[in-house]
């Protein structure tokens, strides 16, 4: 799943951290039963570190307080372009396996705080591009 | 009868010959310090896995050592492979390693830094090197797909780690079966 904000600052958070978190999560149960893991990217001119905060604990809490791990990786719509174009320029891979290997490595920094996700996550896109 | 940590280290390096998975040239598990007891070493292309086996039960294991010296065994090599992991075998994981294990930082003069370490059985660990034997590129897949649960608790995120290595395990034999035709 592809989210799109054209919000940059603290409002980013506010208007995006629950809603993408929510549809991620009703996506993730849609494809539980074929199972089929779902990524979301979220695209912004600049990510806000509040909303990287919020999508990097990646959880969301149905109403019975099950949890449902909610996989969403903020981008800034620079990396992303830059990231397509140059794989696209030297005929590189940008078949789903590619995309899946790219967003599990950024989960996997996940741990981190915002600050230094987000620049683990630009530095995993430079060395894809 | 449990096993000793040698036998199980050697068990291990069994495993991980009989796979045939990694280049010879750097197939020797060298300790990464003149210690014995220093986590074992193996580089695959693109990524590196750094060993910690342990005989030990539950209350005995000591979650921090396990980062600490997975760590500094990583620091060595960051500047020769950009990716990576831990592999903690023993016979049992225990839910409090997982939990420790899951957390993944170590703190360096205040520093948070990401050691991802992966907490298996003897048996998964097989399992994971079948699943790279059989399709290459899956296993570090397969180590990323798991290391994404750690937001659970420890007991969950062990589940999570079976069952993933077990989808994987029979992707890897179908695409085996495949590929053999």
């Amino acid at each position: 799943m592809v989210k799109v904000t054209l919000l940059s600052t603290s409002r980013q958070e506010a208007a995006e951290g629950e809603p993408v978190r929510r549809h991620a999560a009703q996506l993730t149960q849609d494809y539980r039963s074929r199972n089929k893991d779902v990524f979301t990217i979220f695209i912004a001119s600049t990510v806000n570190t509040n909303t990287a905060e919020t999508l990097r604990i990646g959880s969301w809490y149905l109403p019975d307080d099950t949890r449902i791990g909610v996989q969403v990786i903020p981008l800034s719509i620079l990396q992303f372009h830059q990231l397509i174009k140059s794989r696209i320029s030297r005929q590189a891979d940008i078949g789903p396996a590619f995309w899946e290997s790219l967003f599990l490595r950024c989960l996997s920094y996940s741990n981190l705080d915002a600050p230094a996700w987000k620049n683990k996550i630009n530095q995993i896109l430079q060395d894809a591009a | 009868m449990n096993a000793t940590e040698s036998e199980l280290r050697q068990r291990v390096r069994t495993l991980l010959k009989e796979s045939g998975l990694f280049r010879s040239t750097n197939f020797d598990h060298r300790t990464t310090a003149n210690s014995i007891d220093s986590p074992m070493l193996l580089e695959s292309d693109g990524f590196a896995l750094f060993f910690e086996v342990s005989d030990l039960l539950e209350n005995e294991i000591n979650g921090s050592a396990v980062r600490g010296r997975i760590f500094r065994s990583m620091k060595q090599f960051e500047s020769i492979v950009s990716e990576r992991y831990g592999i903690f075998v023993a016979p049992v994981i225990s839910s409090n390693i997982a939990e420790s294990l899951r957390q993944g930082i170590w703190y360096e003069e205040d520093k948070a830094i990401s050691v991802r370490i992966l907490p298996i059985t003897v048996e998964q660990f097989a399992k994971l090197l079948k699943i790279g034997r059989n399709e290459n590129s899956l296993l570090e897949l397969t180590i990323l797909r798991c290391l994404r649960y750690t937001f659970f608790d420890g007991p969950t995120w062990k589940i999570y780690i079976e069952q993933i290595i077990d989808r994987a395990h029979k992707e890897s034999l179908f695409s085996n079966s495949k590929n053999s035709y």
